[in-house]
């Protein structure tokens, strides 16, 4: 069977009108708190932001926005305003659409995030956000709480890291009780830290359904569908969405239902998610039969070190655990052992242009997935929203290389 | 004469690693190397051991371009190709710091794929504001301090340290002289010689390098003298940025051939380097992180106290300039955020600037050649 000539359609997640109905609910969220006064904080995405709303303050989420807008593929035109505004063209293209956005008032999707109170900035994603962060306070003129999380390369994390990222947790709880007069509370912080336990283990559970073959969604579903653990982590809706689309994957599990029909090559993902291709990558992979039922991205959730029992701590501890915070021999083994779970032919690196502390290390991860498992490696460059960075043929041409190599062994 | 001595400097800026590898089989004792920025150098002195900042070479990055891609800065490019090439096999040790994400990224892609095998990373802290920066920091230190026996140091005790501050403070003193003499004098010296006093600074030991500052000085002293002071005709500017990366001789020549004088800078390999002395009462350890939490602005550091524009508007005062060149050294993302927002602050303060991005590989000077000129024309008019 010519591979190329293999046409499908992938089902569609009733999900979806959920996943659209849950944004709603965050963005009227937003409104009301703009209306009654409630204190509002921009949020880096891996950031302890359950401290801040056990706290009362509602966490809103401009990189969320940004990878919208990479969806839409909308992006480009914010992309280049930023950089007419002085900002260099290679810094990551989520800060660039979010301060075109800032600085216009426009926003690409028509979705401007709500000027913030206040802006907590957790530095274990990147140092870039620091830097955007402190770009944003600038124009704001709104108090900052920019949290150190050391690099945690060993594999059992430094206590005086643990420790440092704690006392700032701390700090974090007298600043936000300074500037805005608000109680911190532990049994509400527990409480907010259970439901977000809550969810993080029915992430959990929704991804360990991918293990079955065929896989009932792939990774381009999942993309789309984590945005609540980023937006509404915490709260008993966001532990009630999970529920309700593990309920409709098991269910798809049940009825043999497949993301991929006539799946037959096994995919792990690794770097960010490529926004501004998901539908095409999806394609352009399913044509050889090939799900991604495995991925980095959508893994960056599963914070297991939450515990309600030491809220401060646990949240300390998923804050420095972030995969890409970690060694290369630490990464390298948490692809391995997922390889091995979900029976992964083939590894795609996404050698993100906005994401250096995910995509340098690339070249050797590939070689020691390759050494510690025989499975092959594709890397391709690109971006997750600036269109000006993808390059199709040559993205398309190297997937069509990989794959057909992939389908042949 | 200066003359003379200069020339000192400059041969071990050529050959950065000659004298660390020569005192290496003499003493007997490791050399380590440091990546940029700001790994505090103390603790490894005190270890007896000699610390040498790993600076971009001029030599091509073939190897390193094998395991990393495009858009990453040529600081973490060169060193990666040294550490894959084997130029710094007689280090008995590397450190690397979060200075940047790249830096922190390639540390690791250093432990697969360089020589020497030794790695330590020192967590030093990205906010210096807050009450738990200080304490991370000691903590860090001693375990640098711990790392140092893992290759054949002694055990860094309060007192070792104590010395190893006394060594650096003078050090920074006789610097901070040389500072004094330039902005009284900029065109006694030209750029280039300058920063090749702190780039051989970063490669030999401190106690050298201060006796040979303490000849220096005066044959300047009475350079000066003989000559008379101030900058004449000059166009006075200021010099900052280039983060990590020692400023090409070529361009800095340049800025000296088209009419200006240089009066002060904030380079890593410039006033960055020997800003503040260490505190000498108190516990050694905190002495050395107070120093370091106290930094002048760095895009490096997340620090509200200091502004980095109102500090370079200050810089330029005090040392009476006419302008303030900018580099920045292409891919260097902390830094590109900052950019704005200096030229907003530079504005509304009216100093006059021009930015230039810098590459290793140097790149046509041409179209620089031009923008400086107009620009030193402009603010010596």
């Amino acid at each position: 069977m010519d591979s190329k000539a293999m046409a499908f359609e992938s089902p569609r997640l009733k999900a979806s009108a959920m996943l659209r109905e849950h944004v709603q609910w965050v963005n009227r969220l937003s409104a009301d708190a703009k209306m009654s006064g409630q204190p509002i904080a921009w949020c880096t995405a891996i950031s302890p932001n359950e401290l801040l709303r056990a706290m009362g303050v509602l966490p809103v989420f401009p990189e969320a926005h940004a990878a919208s807008c990479g969806v839409r593929k909308a992006g480009g035109p914010a992309c280049e305003a930023a950089e007419a505004a002085g900002y260099s063209t290679d810094i990551c293209s989520y800060v660039k659409v979010d301060i075109a956005t800032m600085l216009t008032g426009v926003s690409p999707i028509g979705q401007v995030p709500v000027d913030p109170d206040l802006l907590l900035c957790g530095n274990n994603q990147c140092s870039t956000v620091t830097k955007w962060y402190e770009v944003t306070a600038r124009h704001f003129e709104v108090p900052t709480f920019i949290l150190d999380v050391p690099f945690a390369p060993g594999a059992e994390h430094d206590l005086s890291a643990v420790d440092y990222v704690k006392q700032q947790l701390e700090e974090l709880i007298a600043f936000v009780e300074t500037h805005f007069g608000l109680r911190y509370d532990e049994a509400k912080l527990a409480e907010t830290i259970r439901l977000s336990k809550r969810a993080v283990d029915l992430w959990q559970e929704i991804l360990d359904l991918c293990r079955h073959r065929p896989s009932p969604v792939n990774t381009f579903d999942l993309w789309l569908h984590m945005t609540p653990m980023t937006l509404s982590r915490g709260t008993q809706q966001c532990v009630d969405y999970y529920e309700a689309l593990k309920a409709e994957i098991a269910e798809r599990v049940q009825n043999g239902v497949a993301a991929i029909p006539g799946e037959r090559i096994r995919l792990l993902w690794d770097d960010i998610g490529m926004w501004q291709r998901m539908r095409e990558l999806s394609q352009r992979f399913g044509r050889y039969g090939a799900s991604f039922v495995t991925s980095t991205y959508t893994d960056i959730w599963l914070m297991h070190e939450l515990d309600p029992a030491q809220p401060l701590e646990g949240l300390a501890r998923a804050a420095l655990s972030l995969h890409f915070n970690r060694s290369l021999d630490y990464r390298a083994d948490y692809i391995v052992q997922r390889i091995k779970k979900y029976a992964v032919d083939g590894v795609v690196i996404h050698s993100c242009r906005s994401c250096k502390p995910w995509f340098i290390g690339s070249y050797d991860l590939k070689d020691m997935i390759a050494a510690q498992t025989g499975v092959p490696t594709l890397i391709f460059d690109g971006d997750q929203i600036d269109p000006r960075f993808v390059s199709d043929d040559q993205m398309y041409g190297r997937i069509d290389a990989f794959m057909e190599t992939l389908v042949k062994s | 004469m200066s003359a003379e001595i200069l020339a000192r400097f400059a041969a071990v800026a050529a050959e950065p690693y000659e004298m660390a590898r020569t005192w290496r089989r003499e003493q007997q004792r490791p050399v380590f190397g440091c990546l940029p920025m700001h790994i505090p150098e103390e603790v490894i002195h005190a270890s007896g051991a000699l610390p040498v900042v790993v600076l971009a070479s001029d030599e091509g990055t073939a190897l390193a371009d094998t395991r990393l891609q495009v858009i990453v800065c040529s600081v973490v490019r060169s060193a990666l190709n040294m550490g894959m090439s084997g130029e710094l096999d007689f280090l008995d040790g590397v450190a690397f710091a979060d200075t940047c994400d790249s830096l922190q990224a390639i540390s690791e892609v250093w432990r697969q794929n360089c020589r020497p095998r030794f790695v330590h990373f020192v967590g030093l802290p990205l906010q210096l504001h807050q009450p738990s920066a200080a304490p991370f920091l000691r903590r860090q230190l001693a375990k640098l301090g711990e790392a140092m026996q893992a290759i054949g140091g002694t055990p860094v005790t309060a007192d070792a340290l104590r010395q190893s501050i006394a060594v650096y403070n003078e050090n920074r003193s006789l610097m901070q002289l040389l500072y004094q003499l330039r902005r009284n004098n900029p065109a006694l010296l030209r750029t280039a010689d300058v920063l090749n006093v702190t780039v051989a600074g970063m490669t030999m030991p401190k106690e050298l390098h201060s006796a040979w500052l303490r000849e220096l000085l005066p044959a300047l002293e009475a350079q000066t003298a003989q000559q008379g002071a101030g900058s004449g005709q000059h166009v006075r500017v200021v010099l900052s940025g280039s983060l990590c990366d020692n400023p090409d001789a070529d361009l800095v020549g340049l800025v000296e051939e088209l009419g200006a004088v240089v009066v002060d800078d904030d380079l890593y390999t410039g006033g960055k380097y020997f800003a503040t002395e260490v505190a000498t009462d108190g516990d050694p350890l905190d002495a050395i992180a107070a120093r370091h939490l106290n930094m002048p602005p760095c895009p490096s550091k997340h620090d509200p106290r200091r502004d980095l524009g109102d500090y370079l508007i200050g810089l330029s005062r005090a040392a009476a300039a006419d302008g303030i060149i900018v580099l920045q050294v292409k891919f260097c993302e902390p830094h590109a955020f900052d950019c704005p927002h200096l030229r907003e602050k530079f504005d509304a303060a009216g100093l006059p600037y021009l930015f230039i991005e810098t590459e290793q590989e140097g790149g046509s000077l041409g179209q620089i050649r031009t923008r400086l000129q107009a620009f030193i024309e402009t603010i010596g008019g």
